[in-house]
Parts: C-alpha cells; structure tokens; sequence
C-alpha cells in the first residue's frame, strides 16, 4: 500500500492534474463561499465537465472541490452568522460572537488551522482504513453488495430529516427515477413513454442540479435577506492559528469523531458538526465561555467537519454506498469517469483510490493556504446579495445540465425536477435519500440479477446477506421508533 | 414537521405513482420487469403507510388545537405560505422561466445579456456600469465555456429568421 501510495502521488503530481486539482479547489472555496450552497450543488455543477475525462483528472477535479467547502464555509458562519453550508452551523454559536468582539481575524485563523489538520486526518484515516478494509472488501459478492446498498439506502432514508418513512420513500423514488431508461438485463427500455431523449435514462447531472440546486437558487431569491454590508476582519489571523495549535488535542479528538461519524452513511455534516460541538462543550475544563465566543467552539467542529471528508469516501469507495449527496453525486461522477465504486477500487484502480487520498491532503493544504492568503477578498465573496448571484448561476447551471445531453430535454428536466425539488424541500421531504437511489439503482439491480442468476434463490439464504438483511431490519425499526425528526438529526442535502 | 393539506396532497400523488409505476412495469420483459416491480410495490405499501400517518398526526393536531381553542392554524409555516409569498414566487419561478425561453428565442449568447441585464436592473437593481459589466463578462465566460467544452446549442428562432446572426449567436 505504501509503495502504491507513493506511486499514486507520482501520477498526480503531474503539472496538469495538479492543474485539475487546483481548479477543483477554487470552485469548492467560491461554493463553501457563498452562503445557500455547498458541496452537493458544487458537484453537480462540475459532473457534466468530467465526461471523457482521465480519470486521475477526473477525480482531482471532483475531490478537489468536495474536500475544501467545508474550510471556505467559515467565512459566512464567522462573518456574517449564516452558515455556509451544513456542516458549519456549529461553528457560528461562537465564530460569530468573536466577529461582534472584533476577531474575526482570529476565529478564521483558528478555523482554518483546524479544517487543514481535520482534512489531513481525515486522509490519513483513510488511507489506513483502506488497507484494513482491503481483505474484507475482497470477500463480498454480488449478493452483499446488493444488501449492502440497500442498507446504505435505510440508513439514509432513516436518518433523514423528517420522517423515516418519507426518508425511506424518497430512496425508493430514486431508485424508481433510476429504472428509467434501458433496463441493463435485457433490451427493454422502461418508462420512457416514447421520448427519445429518455432511452439513456434522466442524466445524473440534471437530477443532482434540478434536485438541489434549483430550490437553492429560488429560496435565496425568496428570502431577499439583508445581509451586512460589513466583512470587517478585525483580530489577528496567525493568533489564531497558533491558538488552534494551542489546543492540539482537541482538534486531533474532534478530527477522529468526525472522521468515524463520516463513515456511517446518513450522517451528515450538521450532525458531526453539532455533536463534536456539544462533547468540546461538555468536556471543557477551564474557563467554559460555549456561545459566547469561546475560541474552543469554532476549532472543534471546524476539525470535524472537514475529517468527516475522508471518512465518508469509506463506504463510497469501497462499497459504492454513497453517505450523502455530496458523495452520490460524486459516485456518479465515477462512473462517468469509468470507475467502478467497489472492490475493484482496491484491486485494479487501487492507484486511483489512492491518488484520491493524496488528492484529499493536498486540496486542504492549497485551501487553507489559500483562505489565509486571501482572506480579506474572500471575505467578500459573502457579501454577494442573492439577487445578483442567482442570475449568474443559473446561467452556469443550464450550460452544465445542457452539456449532459446537449438537447433541450436536459433543460425541460431541470426545470422539471427542480420544481419537484423545491415542492419536496417545502414538504419536508428530504431529497439525499432520492438521490442516493437513483445513483444506487443502476449498481443495485446488476447485483440481483447476477446474484439471482448465479445462486437462484439460494443468496437469500446466506450468512452474510441474512446478517445485513437483519441490521437493515434494525436500522428500519429504530427509524420509525423515532419519528419524525425535529432535531438537527439529518443527511447532509445541498448544504 | 408541519403536516399540511398541500403535504397530505404530495403524499398520495407518491402512492399513484408507485402504484402506476409497478402496473405498468407489468408489461416488461421478466428480465426487466422485477427490479421496477419489486420497487413500486414496496414504494406503494410505503407510501400508504407514510400518508396514513401523516393523515394521523394532523387528525391529533387538528383535535389538539381546537382542544386549546388558541386558533393556531395548522397550516402555518413555510409548506404553506399565504398568497403574497405564492405571487413572489411565481415572480421569481417567471423570471428564471425567461431565461431558458430566451435562449429558444434568441440563442445563448443574446438571451445571457438579455436576461442578466433585465435582472440585474429590474429586480436586484444594480446600477447600469455593474449591470453592463457584469453581463458581459458572464457573456464572453459562456462563450470560452461552449469553446473549450465543444458545445453547440440548437439554432434559435432568430438565427432560423435571420441567418445572418449565427455568427454571433
């Protein structure tokens, strides 16, 4: 593995990947920028780009950008008290405050040190657990990794906002959105009711924008809210940098919680984000100022968040079981890029998986470079009203639903599905569990078929499928002991 | 989680739909048909569970307001927004409508100055020096866009009318 590892590094290194990468991580600080997006709507923007692509290309592109939102998203939650994407709400309750005593300076510091050494765990973490994993992940056939998909999509379904029930539905809708098209068993072509541009199924691009990005761009202009003409950043950035080192060991703490929560599919980046704010709160010792701008609150949670990353692509990429939109979109864009999210990650595309480790590494290093050296202009960017980022973004999101198929249905589907997207977000229905089905679908119904044509009915009956049959059960009944969920227990959407 | 009537509504659309999928897929291959009919009669078992419940929980909400007597309409919040939010959203649901109908009219490039620049003024009123700067930088960014990707959007009515314009268009 380490000899891989370092091979993987070779390969990207090359000028014009590291171009790639760098480009990846520009567009995930602009989105982690700007309040009302996040790493969902960023990759759906950049999948339609990745067709054709190398795939070392490809995927620096892509883990480049989802990587670093959540060391950008800081900006709003310190600045402005208006998260930036999901996964810094925690951060606010005392990056705020310290921005209304005038260091803001200092909790940007201090945040950016701590998603720089979130990230690097997070990749670290990854690159272990992918070598320990390796012998397991070899073992599964198609009939686990079909139970193991449908487990990925309880799970979400569950843990989603609302209830488990319209959570575990809109899975199921996915994966009916998904059937779309040409069935991959036979030649048959399935609820295309005669339209052409149907045959090829709803291209994942257009889905991910119109789901997500859509309702974004009509709640925004919807809110009109008032945001502060005010970006003053006040306070001293390399004292907090060198307060985040200060506390060390609750940075390499909250990194490890955010890195294991990150591989449960479901959890999403407010729940890592919430819950290693509240254990830094509970745990704290000396001088316990939680909420009113307490440097301690914008380290933890900043550190988690961006550890989270790396334990995220663990299911993802070892069994195509994305966590979240983020990585739903992302395991499409894979296999846009030819991958094949599974055990042939570790066996015959290994120098990929691993150059998707380093390239988790080194787009935190160039962001976080990036946010400190630039953070007076960035600091801006957040101040851009709704009404003007809007228009523009609608431009770039209908040239990159365009280029999925580049006919006018690609347009019509956006429109389509955001209009259900935005019905679905009102409704508190949660759409990451319809995303993660559609992406699912495809892989899930090869699965059974293989399973049922290699093993007849007999894979029902073994070990490991009863096992995963037994802990989707499980998952299933804890859901709808819950109930509908009120607290901030939800899957990371588009934020 | 506010169960509303317009909720209720979305709720049974889910079951028709898993139920229309699952009939429908009857008339697959075997091959094809299992995957989607497996899906649309899980979906709509599901469904009608998730509407029954929903269908419960107002039922207790209903009884439990009219039990305070507060007059606390059931229907409040965001799933339900009265008529002024209804009207700025089809206001804003218009404008982002425009802009693919633009396109079909004028092409890409007329419809992004067009659009931005009618935005820009009308809605988020920008002065004119911005409005102009920034449609045209969005411009010349969308047309090194369709350069480097190789896109090429369908002929528009006016390029249809005025061939002349395609050089631009």
């Amino acid at each position: 593995m380490l000899e891989g590892g370092l091979d993987a590094l070779q390969i990207l290194l090359d000028p014009s990947r590291m171009g790639w990468l760098a480009l990846g991580t520009f567009v995930g600080l602009c989105i982690g920028v700007l309040p009302g997006l996040g790493g969902t709507v960023g990759m759906s923007i950049l999948l339609p780009f990745v067709y054709g692509m190398d795939p070392f290309n490809g995927v620096a592109l892509l883990i480049g950008m989802a990587a670093v939102t959540h060391t950008s998203d800081t900006f709003p939650s310190v600045l402005l008290g208006v998260p930036g994407s999901a996964g810094s709400q925690a951060t606010i309750m005392d990056g705020y405050p310290l921005a209304q005593q005038g260091q803001a300076a200092r909790a940007l510091g201090a945040a950016f040190s701590a998603s720089l050494v979130g990230g690097l765990i997070g990749a670290v973490t990854l690159f272990f657990v992918l070598g320990m994993a390796r012998p397991l992940v070899l073992l599964l056939g198609s009939p686990e990794l079909f139970m193991l998909a449908l487990l990925g999509l309880s799970m979400v379904g569950v843990l989603s906002k609302g209830s488990a029930l319209s959570g575990t539905l809109a899975g199921f809708l996915g994966l009916l959105l998904g059937s779309v098209g040409a069935a991959p068993a036979t030649p048959e072509y399935r609820f295309t009711f005669g339209a052409l541009y149907l045959y090829d199924g709803i291209p994942l691009a257009v889905l991910a924008l119109g789901l997500f990005a859509l309702p974004e761009m009509i709640d925004l202009l919807l809110s009109r809210s008032k945001i502060s003409e005010r970006a003053a950043l006040s306070g001293s950035l390399w004292g907090g940098v060198r307060e985040a080192f200060q506390h060390r060991w609750l940075m390499l703490r909250s990194a490890m919680m955010g890195c294991a929560l990150g591989m449960v599919p479901g959890v999403g980046g407010s729940v890592v984000d919430w819950i290693t704010y509240g254990i830094a709160a509970q745990t704290s010792r000396t001088d316990n100022r939680f909420g009113e701008g307490d440097i301690r609150g914008v380290i933890a949670p900043e550190s988690a968040n961006n550890a989270k990353e790396g334990g995220t692509l663990v299911p993802t990429l070892l069994f195509g079981i994305p966590g979240s939109g983020t990585t739903a979109v992302l395991l499409g864009g894979m296999m846009l890029l030819g991958l094949q999210p599974g055990p042939t990650m570790l066996t015959t595309n290994l120098d990929i998986t691993l150059a998707t480790v380093w390239t988790l590494s080194i787009a935190n290093v160039l962001a976080v470079i990036a946010c400190l050296a630039l953070a007076p202009a960035v600091a801006r960017l957040s101040l851009i009203r709704g009404q003007v980022l809007v228009p523009l973004l609608l431009v770039i999101m209908v040239m990159a639903a365009y280029q999925s198929s580049r006919g006018w249905g690609d347009i019509v589907t956006f429109f389509a599905i955001g209009a259900v997207g935005w019905i679905m977000k009102r409704l508190d229905w949660p759409r990451a569990p319809m995303l993660i089905g559609f992406v699912l679908a495809l892989p899930a119904e090869r699965y059974l078929h293989i399973s049922i044509s290699r093993y007849g009915a007999d894979w029902l009956m073994r070990p490991s499928v009863l096992v995963i049959g037994a802990l989707i059960a499980a998952v299933m009944a804890f859901g709808f002991k819950k109930g509908p969920s009120a607290a901030p227990v939800q899957v990371e959407t588009q934020r | 989680m506010t169960i509303t009537r317009p909720r209720l509504f979305f709720d049974f659309a889910v079951v028709v739909l898993f139920a229309v999928a699952a009939w429908s897929s009857l008339d697959f291959a075997r091959l094809a048909r299992l995957f989607p009919l497996t899906v649309g009669v899980i979906g709509t078992l599901v469904g009608v569970a998730n509407l029954g419940l929903d269908a419960y929980r107002r039922k207790l909400k209903l009884a439990d307001t009219s039990e305070e007597g507060d007059g606390e309409s059931i229907e409040e919040g965001a799933a339900d927004p009265g008529p002024a939010s209804l009207s700025r959203l089809g206001y804003y649901v218009a404008w982002l409508l425009l802009y693919p109908a633009l396109i079909w009219v004028f092409g890409l490039n007329w419809a992004t100055v067009a659009f931005l620049v009618a935005f820009l003024r009308a809605d988020a009123r920008l002065p004119w020096r911005s409005t102009l700067a920034i449609s045209i930088a969005m411009s010349v960014f969308v047309n090194a866009a369709m350069q480097v990707l190789e896109l090429q959007w369908p002929t528009s009515v006016l390029s249809d009318v005025m061939p002349w314009s395609t050089g631009f268009l």
